[in-house]
């Protein structure tokens, strides 16, 4: 009881020290957790940009209009998506055939006056209205090079080489956050170790006198590690007020950003636990290194 | 019980401040350690206290040669100590009572309750010090500290009592009762020395000397006359 009441001597002695470490320590931790949320969130983002495709693919003005179920079941199988296969890996993937009359109809709806222009080439409106299958959904990446193969097929377009462009700035935003986190835990540990050794000095004198009285290396030890985990455990805190009141602020912010980032997750208030742990085990480590009980004799 | 062989002792500066010490006291005795200032008095009773060791020489105590002990056995030796050293060295933001409290509580007292705590009221009831038991130490007098530096060495019933000085700042009714308490301790067993410029005392409670003389222990005497 006597060594816990020690450990709380740093706060007497150097109270605006732990202080602002304690801040210091919940600031960066809400900064670490609001990294790992978003760093964790990209993941099944980037996942499936990589994976989820829509393929265009031409079919030939030259196809007869009987061959058109042919090619069709020819894509089914090459992506792994056919009818009569329902327990085949790719069975979510919707492959569809989109005729004439129905692209005229979506043109239409969007441009009337292209749509009657086009309307009144007559026959000649087959030579430039394009006939396509549109195959949407986690395809392979060798699925648009396997359509590409088909007889019957003109060109096949893939939405993967557009978010080529997208995945690529992800991963950066994600490898510069683990950058962060790194960065972050770095500082969080090498100010709680300078702060362990301020502490130690403090408690110098009172260390003398406890190893000349017989004390044992762990009673010399505790007040320092104590000291080292209030503070740990008072910036966990804070931390973990600032995640149970700012975190749905923050990730409703971040997901308006764009309509990709809505599908981040939102973060669990409940994690706010987790810091006041997490504080306190980082507090106990850098104490562990920092705090020092030796003394003279 | 304490056994000096030749301890030598020098700080950075190479100057002697122990040369050649022998002593030898037996569990039981009572002796003062006088000498003029810088004479090595506070030297002798740090290293007593197994606060330094000895540049040279060897050192044992209850039996146990402190140049070879385990850290075990050293922490057993030190919890069987009370020394009470010239700086007092209390820690200054606990109280009167839990800076006492932590020095039994070393000694193997887990908790301050029931004969323990009786313990500690005893003691610093016969050293005046009832009506601050609840004040923090660095609110005391020098006097005041000295007497909790005696209460925090005397309430673990040390076999061996080590004073430096303790009674440097004391008026006369606290220096007799801290010498009753001494004598005592004393009388129940424990070795005790104390080092002091005070000759009244020396002459009252008559005692014997180590006299030391610019690090050497000059001579040692029955009954001194200091």
């Amino acid at each position: 009881m006597y060594v816990l009441k020690l450990a709380l001597r740093p706060w007497r002695l150097s109270t605006l020290s732990q202080i602002f470490s304690s801040v210091a320590v919940g600031f960066l931790m809400l900064l670490a957790g609001f990294l790992i949320w978003l760093q964790a969130g990209l993941n099944p983002i980037v996942h499936r940009l990589q994976r989820e495709q829509v393929i265009t693919a031409f079919i030939d003005a030259s196809v007869e209009a009987k061959d058109e179920s042919r090619i069709l079941d020819s894509i089914r199988e090459q992506v792994g998506a056919h009818p009569t296969s329902d327990a085949m890996p790719g069975a979510s993937t919707d492959v569809k055939l989109v005729a004439p009359a129905e692209f005229i109809k979506d043109l239409d709806a969007q441009y009337p006056e292209l749509s009657k222009e086009i309307q009144s080439m007559g026959s000649e409106m087959d030579q430039i209205v394009p006939r396509y299958v549109s195959v949407s959904g986690l395809l392979p990446d060798s699925a648009a090079d396997a359509i590409k193969g088909i007889p019957g097929i003109q060109i096949v377009d893939s939405s993967k080489d557009r978010h080529k462009t997208i995945v690529g700035a992800l991963k950066a935003v994600k490898w510069v956050t683990q950058i962060l986190i790194i960065g972050l835990a770095v500082a969080l540990m090498t100010g709680l170790v300078q702060l362990a050794r301020l502490n130690s000095a403090l408690h110098r004198d009172a260390l003398g006198m406890m190893r000349q009285w017989g004390a044992t290396q762990l009673q010399l030890r505790l007040p320092g590690l104590f000291s080292g985990m209030s503070v740990g455990l008072t910036g966990g805190a804070l931390a973990a007020v600032g995640w149970f009141f700012g975190v749905t602020w923050f990730a409703i912010h971040v997901r308006a950003f764009s309509p990709l980032l809505a599908g981040l997750q939102m973060p669990s208030a409940m994690m706010s636990v987790s810091f006041m742990f997490a504080g306190a085990a980082i507090g106990l480590m850098a104490s562990v290194f920092g705090f020092t009980s030796e003394t003279r004799g | 019980m304490i056994h000096l062989s030749s301890v030598t002792k020098w700080y950075h500066n190479q100057v002697r401040v122990l040369d050649q010490v022998n002593l030898d006291l037996k569990k039981g005795e009572f002796i003062y350690v006088i000498g003029g200032s810088g004479a090595g008095k506070t030297s002798l009773l740090r290293i007593l206290a197994t606060e330094e060791a000895p540049s040279q020489g060897s050192i044992s105590l209850f039996g146990y040669n402190l140049a070879t002990v385990s850290p075990s056995t050293l922490r057993a030796i030190r919890q069987s100590v009370g020394y009470v050293p010239q700086n007092v060295r209390l820690i200054p933001d606990l109280s009167v009572f839990d800076n006492v409290a932590l020095s039994l509580s070393l000694a193997g007292h887990r908790s301050i309750r029931g004969e323990a705590k009786t313990r500690i009221e005893e003691v610093l009831g016969r050293l005046h010090l009832v009506q601050k038991r609840d004040k923090l130490a660095n609110t005391l007098s020098g006097g005041e500290a000295q007497r909790v530096a005696i209460a925090r060495a005397l309430v673990r019933q040390p076999q061996l009592i080590i004073g430096d000085e303790p009674t440097g700042a004391q008026d006369k009714e606290n220096t007799w009762s801290m010498m009753d308490l001494l004598m005592k301790n004393n009388i129940n067993g424990a070795t005790c020395v104390i080092a002091t410029h005070d000759r009244e005392i020396v002459r009252r409670v008559r005692k014997r000397c180590a006299v030391l003389t610019a690090g050497r222990l000059g001579f040692e005497e029955a009954m001194c006359t200091y």
